[in-house]
């Protein structure tokens, strides 16, 4: 999972991927004032023509009324509509391999293996999504450790924002494996881990007994129980050291279970070893079939991408169709939407399968919760992001239009008040619409040579729709542009 | 009460038919759309379930009960016996006659888990439980009626994991019986030689070596044991995790399983295993069973006496050949049957491996053949499995407190054609068969047709037909059963040669060109009586013949409305000829088929012109350039039954004429208009006469050309049947006439008309005439005439004109002096309709008239002559056989002879394939007077008496 020579293989990169490295570069603008849009605030009412205030990445004014700093610099985006930046709450998208042949790796981290010259952070960005949540692919009994980041960044270190965030207990059988063997390599970890706790506590209590002179005393379970305290996290192997932080509630469990069978293991696995408070549940499509269930553990899920489950009666041949968020919204379920990683579907968008959600009875309200707060909050980062309140990261998409009507375009993101994404310099993009260009010319993946120059237009091809006026110091984010 | 096949479903309900029958369809329907509906209405509260037999299995007790009744409360049963079981007031009743009802089956060994994947010779940490889909499909075996399964992790190492059991259906929380039911340890090559187990370093430490595969043990028969008691020695007494290097994993969960004395699930087939296994058993004092045992000879006695009980895997070569080297035919080891005769072992049975699970039924019912008890049998797939396995006390045996999880079947479990037709878990519906409207009857009489009696046979109905009639017919799967019992007599529907069913008391006749059928609506009280006395079909007369012929139309007496149970509207023709002038015997008949005649004639023509110009254009011939054919004259027939059409002779007298004068006029009435000429005085232009007729008037003008004075109208009355007074008016001038009709038939008048030049020739056909369509068929031979006649005389004249001059088969009715003339009836295939009561006496000597003529070789059939007094008609004639009539012959006309008489043997009156399904299931003899009407089947539809 090693991604050994990432630097190295970063600096040709570097050209093509101006886009992401000149926003990343950037440091934000002390004072960042957005003005005259509407501002869809997710945690409250939709402001019809409001202004947010940013200082330091940080918003520290939202509403109809606000007072623009002298010394902000401020962007007016009249006709515009903002909306907290969207959230990706599991993908492997990122990673150079989705999945480790072994099956056992708490001690893993995703750290390791995320590639920043993936086109698929860019694309992310392009469809205004501006965390990812990054764990290992569903191929794995307990995963690595994942994390979430921003799609923007040269390094791992400038991307990062939240380590540690989950590990993945896969309850579906990975490849090649069946759920007997897939259960009891799981059981297997948790048991051995047990093991190996005892046997790290009594060790701990005999050191300690020596270090105090003393003799051993007591009967080996009597120096286990009283060796617990004495150990200390560093004493642990390092995928010991997961796991336990895991069962202490640290690091959350998420648990793969596609089927519905699987979803009744994962919650009769996360009850018998304590998991439920922190345990997020990805299911599968026909995991309306075990709502009750997940009704009961009281969990958020996440979604499939495919959000209908279309079942054929056996005998009958009818076609069973089943909207999946309307079973959870029924049940009261919080549920955080997934984009397709097909990207030659509609799905990729997660404002598309908000709007899908909200054309199948839905509420509104919920639907963008779904692809923001609501997965801000499963990702144990509901005081950061997915919203657009004082005091949260300035994380934020401004659209051309409603996020939920499909020729709105992304125009512009921030990300921590950066100016990460400005459709106007998105040279693929552009390059992709402008009319008469050959397919064939087209061909090949530019981010796999880059070192091709660049034959879009310049931004000045592309008018600009916000009008900056500069109040005092700080110059756009953009300022790099053409380097 | 009625019902459709689809749904044997019967639920109390009044007998008012007509809206209850279609609320009940409704209902029905509605069933068929939500069956989880009915499944919810049934969870939670008591219900109770009759059926033709329970099949308890429980260990003491009667073990059957026919017919039985079970309650069942909030999944559970509460209470099983037979009639005498009182249901408590107010608790709903599924009502299933027709079914066997039984524990769900118990399959102790089953392939719905595939083993696992896993390498380690004693994985004890694999449960099969993980592998088990709760929100799965299993309508496979549910539809075999297992509903209870053990779950294996595998039989291919020596310690593969730990089993469970499960349900097959109901709610997925519902379906575990047993998460870790048993340890599961097997014994025999299939354990030995695991693969090599590798084990990794994750991660790699450089203190570790990295150790070549493992080879685990056994390796053969002589370490499988030592392995095993070596793992659990280091289950036990091993602390903490497993050394590395060891062959040995899962031990925290063998531990868990040793230490919760989880009962041990032995493999084993050969002797020596077997021995070992039990040995090993034995040795350890746990709890546990044998599963398998192709080789038990030499050790199934020691089996026995230790008490280990024994899961007996069944080969059952059905869905394929058995292998070429195998091993005995019979279906199970002499010992094992011997001490399961006995009762001396604990056994249950199960497929062997290879075997499919669903094949369970079938695969007990081959021990048959070894002469073992059907309840034992039985047992050892229900009760006796679920208390091996361990969940004895929850299923396998429908008793009180146990788990409402049960099969109804359409007969005994193990017969071959029997089919599971609902499974209920929990007391819930978990499936059942789609709906199908397949029938087999099975009864121990089925009178095929006259004098073909089949003895233990069946027949199979299908969309309310006759398919199949034999001994043993198809059972297709989901088809509903009634087996009728062995005194059951079947016949065909009976059939009422005459009555007036659904006439409402009307003396009145109908017109010749209207047909009964058009009275039949959807069945009522008075038809359902008819019908559930076993007459499912009546040949419906109005009560008064017209003199121009009456039509009968057969009609079933039961159906959903008209489409159903009008078989043919005009059926046949029906004259009475009454007490005629015995020199005019066939009087009015015989001017009838005169004109029927001239009518079919007439349409002959047209046929042959068709044939003649189709043939011509077949052959490409110009048509337009062929001379077309002359106008053909088209003799349009008035008939004479009405009050106006005739020729009446007139005479007009008083001012302004000199003298009276007098002449004759021709007129014909349609509807209430009519129409004629002046035929004298005659003159070279054609007058003719226009007019109405209202209630006793007439009214009309008359077309003479007077000179632009206009025409003369007239206005009249009836002042007697045949006269009429009244006025002729022209110009304000009136004149008295009165005219006689002196002919009834108006005068064949030839109407030249042009025929219509059609654009290429075609010939168009003659004007339909509905009174005398049905002649036609007569005349054509498609539908018998009917003559009610007296004399003997009489019979001859009929014969004569019917069948010798108008080739037209015949049907005498009544006909009290057929005997006489009985040669001739046959000679020319005449049939008698008799009356019930057609007894005689010859010789001071009862005869009824049935026998006389059936020995004569004569056709006859009976008539009721009544409305719902049809219904007893069976009744009359077992009168008539308690005065020697021959039930037989009775039968025979009742049936077969009635239809071929109707010419309607093609549907009805056998029972032959294809032919309609009107059955009657009696309880002995139809013509004996004990035997009851026990079901009626019309078509689709069926009829509880």
């Amino acid at each position: 999972m090693v991604s050994a020579h990432w630097t190295s293989a970063l600096l040709p990169v570097f050209a093509a991927c101006s886009l992401l490295a000149v926003a990343a570069d950037a440091s934000p603008p002390a004072k960042l004032a957005l003005t005259g849009a509407r501002i869809i605030t997710v945690s409250g009412e939709e402001i019809e023509r409001g202004s947010i205030v940013i200082e330091h990445g940080i918003i520290t004014a939202v509403g109809a009324e606000v007072e623009v700093p002298f010394d902000a610099m401020e962007i007016e985006l009249d006709g515009m509509t903002i909306m907290p930046g969207m959230i990706d709450p599991d993908s492997f998208g990122g990673l150079d391999i989705a999945n480790e042949s072994v099956p056992v790796v708490p001690f893993l981290d995703v750290y390791d293996a995320i590639d920043p010259s993936r086109l698929y952070f860019e694309e992310s960005l392009r469809s205004g999504i501006t965390s990812v949540h990054v764990m290992q692919g569903p191929n794995t009994v307990i995963s690595g450790q994942s994390r979430v980041v921003r799609p923007i960044g040269l390094s791992m270190a400038e991307m990062s924002v939240a380590p540690s965030v989950a590990i993945k207990l896969g309850i579906s059988p990975r490849s090649g494996s069946d759920r007997m063997q897939q259960m009891a390599t799981l059981r297997e970890a948790m048991r051995r881990l047990e093991d190996d706790t005892l046997r790290l506590a009594e060790r701990k209590y005999e050191e300690k007994v020596k270090r105090d002179g003393g003799t051993v005393g007591v009967s080996p379970d009597e120096a286990r129980s009283r060796g617990r305290e004495l150990i200390r996290d560093s004493d642990h192997s390092d995928g010991n050291r997961v796991l336990v932080r895991m069962l202490r509630g640290d690091i959350a469990p998420w648990f793969h279970a596609s089927e519905p069978v699987d979803v009744s293991a994962a919650v009769r696995f996360a009850r018998e070893h304590d998991l439920l408070d922190r345990a997020v549940f990805i299911v599968g499509s026909e995991s309306h079939r075990a709502v009750d269930l997940l009704k009961d553990a009281g969990r958020p899920v996440v979604l499939p991408a495919d959000l209908f489950d279309r079942r054929r009666d056996p005998d009958t041949n009818e076609l069973d169709e089943t909207f999946l968020p309307a079973v959870f919204h029924r049940a009261g379920i919080p549920f955080a939407l997934q984009p397709s990683p097909n990207a030659s579907l509609a799905e990729r968008y997660l404002t598309y399968q908000a709007a899908v959600c909200v054309r199948n009875g839905i509420p509104r309200e919920t639907a963008l919760r779904s692809i923001t707060l609501t997965p801000a909050e499963m990702l144990g980062l509901g005081d950061q992001f997915g919203s657009i309140e004082v005091g949260k990261v300035a994380n934020l998409v401004v659209l051309t239009g409603d996020p939920l009507v499909f020729d709105t375009w992304v125009e512009f993101v921030y990300i921590d008040g950066i100016l990460a994404y400005d459709r106007s310099r998105d040279h693929r993009l552009q390059r992709m619409l402008r009319p008469g260009v050959d397919d064939s010319e087209e061909s090949g993946d530019e981010g796999a040579r880059p070192g091709r120059p660049s034959a879009a237009p310049q931004s000045d091809a592309a008018p600009r729709r916000g009008r900056t006026r500069e109040r005092g110091q700080g110059g756009t984010a953009g300022q790099g542009d053409g380097a | 009460m009625t019902q459709r096949f689809m749904h044997p479903y019967r639920k109390n309900a009044s007998t008012r038919p007509g809206w209850m029958v279609r609320l009940l369809f409704g209902c029905l329907m509605l069933l068929l759309v939500v069956p989880e509906g009915i499944a919810a209405a049934h969870s939670g509260d008591r219900y109770a379930i009759r059926a033709a037999r329970i099949i308890t299995s429980a260990a003491d007790g009667p073990g059957t009960f026919s017919p039985g009744i079970m309650l069942v409360r909030s999944g559970r049963i509460e209470q099983v016996g037979g009639s005498d079981l009182v249901i408590p007031p107010g608790v709903s009743i599924v009502d299933l006659p027709d079914a066997t009802i039984m524990p769900g089956l118990v399959a102790a060994r089953s392939g719905v888990v595939s083993r696992h994947g896993g390498v380690e010779a004693i994985g004890a940490g694999y449960a099969a439980i993980d592998a088990f889909d709760p929100y799965g499909d299993l309508r496979e075996l549910l539809e075999a009626g297992i509903t209870t399964l053990h779950l294996s992790p595998g039989e291919h190492r020596l310690l593969s994991g730990q089993g469970a059991v499960v349900r097959s259906g109901g709610s997925p929380d519902e379906r575990i019986l047993l998460e870790l039911a048993d340890l599961s340890i097997n014994l025999g090559p299939a354990g030995w030689s695991p693969p090599d187990r590798l084990e990794l370093l994750v991660p790699p430490a450089s203190d570790l070596s990295i150790d070549p595969p493992a080879v685990q043990r056994p390796g053969s028969r002589v370490t499988q044991f030592l392995a095993l008691r070596a793992a659990i020695h280091s289950a036990l007494h091993e602390d903490g995790a497993p050394r590395r290097g060891t062959d040995i994993v899962h031990l925290p969960a063998l531990r868990d399983a040793w230490v919760d004395v989880r009962p041990l699930r032995v493999h084993a087939d050969e002797a020596v295993d077997l021995e070992g296994a039990a040995a090993f058993l034995r040795a350890h004092d746990r709890p546990g069973y044998i599963v398998g045992g192709s080789h038990l000879t030499p050790v199934a006695g020691a089996l026995a006496d230790a008490g280990v009980p024994l899961v007996y895997g069944l080969h059952a070569p059905m869905r394929r050949s058995a292998s070429d080297i195998g091993t005995d035919p019979s279906v199970i080891d002499p010992d094992v049957r011997d001490l399961l005769s006995a009762g001396a072992i604990t056994l249950a049975l199960a497929p062997a491996p290879g075997v499919p699970t669903a094949d369970l039924r079938l695969a007990a019912a081959t021990v048959l053949r070894a002469g073992i008890d059907e309840r034992r049998i039985i047992d050892s797939i229900t009760r006796v499995p679920a208390e091996i396995l361990g969940v004895g006390d929850r299923v396998g045996s429908l008793e009180p407190g146990k788990d409402a999880d049960f099969l109804v079947l359409t007969a005994s479990p193990l017969q071959t054609s029997t089919h599971v037709m609902r499974v209920y878990i929990r007391g819930r519906i978990a499936w059942r068969s789609p709906a199908s409207s397949a029938v087999v009857v099975r009864a121990g009489k089925i009178w095929k047709g006259p004098g073909e009696w089949i003895s233990n046979g069946s027949m199979l109905i299908e969309h309310g037909r006759i398919v199949e009639v034999g001994h043993r017919v198809a059972h297709p799967p989901h088809a509903h059963v009634i087996d009728a019992g062995p005194d059951a007599h079947v016949t065909p529907g009976l059939i009422d040669g005459r009555g007036h069913l659904g006439l409402e008391g009307d003396n009145r006749a109908l017109a010749s060109a209207m047909s009964p059928a058009r009275l039949v609506g959807v069945p009522d009280r008075p038809e359902e009586r008819v019908a559930r006395s076993g007459v499912t079909m009546q040949f419906v007369a109005p009560r008064a013949a017209v003199n121009s012929g009456s039509q009968i139309a057969a009609i079933r007496t039961w159906g959903s409305g008209p489409r159903d149970r009008v078989v043919a509207a005009t059926a046949a023709v029906y004259f009475d000829l009454g007490n005629t002038d015995p020199l005019d015997v066939t009087g009015g008949l015989q001017r009838r088929l005169q004109e029927g005649r001239r009518y079919l004639d007439a349409w002959n023509k047209y046929a042959a012109d068709l044939a003649a110009w189709e043939k011509r254009q077949a052959e490409g011939e110009d048509a337009a350039s062929e001379s077309r054919p002359a106008p053909v004259d088209e003799s349009v027939i008035r008939q004479e039954t009405d009050r106006i059409t005739g020729i009446w002779a007139g005479r007009l007298a008083g001012m302004p004429l000199p003298e009276p004068l007098d002449g004759r006029v021709s007129l014909t009435l349609v509807g209430n208009q009519f129409e004629g000429r002046l035929i004298e005085p005659a003159t070279d232009v054609d007058h003719s006469i226009t007019g109405r007729l209202e209630g006793d008037t007439i009214r009309g003008t008359i077309e003479l050309d007077t000179g632009g004075m206009g025409s003369p109208t007239f206005e009249g009355r009836f002042t007697a049947e045949e006269r009429i007074e009244g006025t002729v008016s022209l110009m304000g001038f009136s004149i008295a006439f009165t005219m006689n009709r002196v002919e009834r038939v108006a005068e064949a008048r030839v109407v030249a008309r042009p025929r219509r030049a059609g654009t290429d020739g075609r010939p168009s056909p003659p004007a339909v005439d509905e009174g005398l369509e049905p002649l036609r068929a007569v005349l054509e031979g498609r539908i018998p005439l009917m003559v009610a006649v007296r004399s003997a005389q009489q019979i001859r004249a009929v014969v004569d004109l019917v069948v010798d001059r108008s080739k037209a088969r015949l049907i005498l009715v009544g006909a009290e002096q057929a005997h006489v003339e009985a040669a001739l009836l046959r000679e020319k295939g005449v049939g008698v309709l008799l009356s019930p009561r057609a007894f005689q006496r010859v010789d001071n000597r009862i005869v009824h008239q049935g026998d006389r003529l059936a020995r004569a070789g004569v056709r006859t059939m009976y008539q009721s002559e009544a409305e719902d007094g049809a219904r007893s008609l069976r009744d009359e004639l077992i009168y008539a056989v308690s005065r020697g009539l021959s039930a037989d012959a009775a039968l025979a006309s009742l049936t077969e002879h009635a239809a071929m008489l109707y010419g309607v043997e093609e549907r009805i009156g056998r029972l032959e394939p294809g032919r309609d399904a009107d059955i009657v299931i009696f309880s002995g003899h139809p013509l004996e007077a004990g035997s009851a009407v026990r079901r009626v089947i019309v078509g689709e539809e069926e009829l509880f008496p």
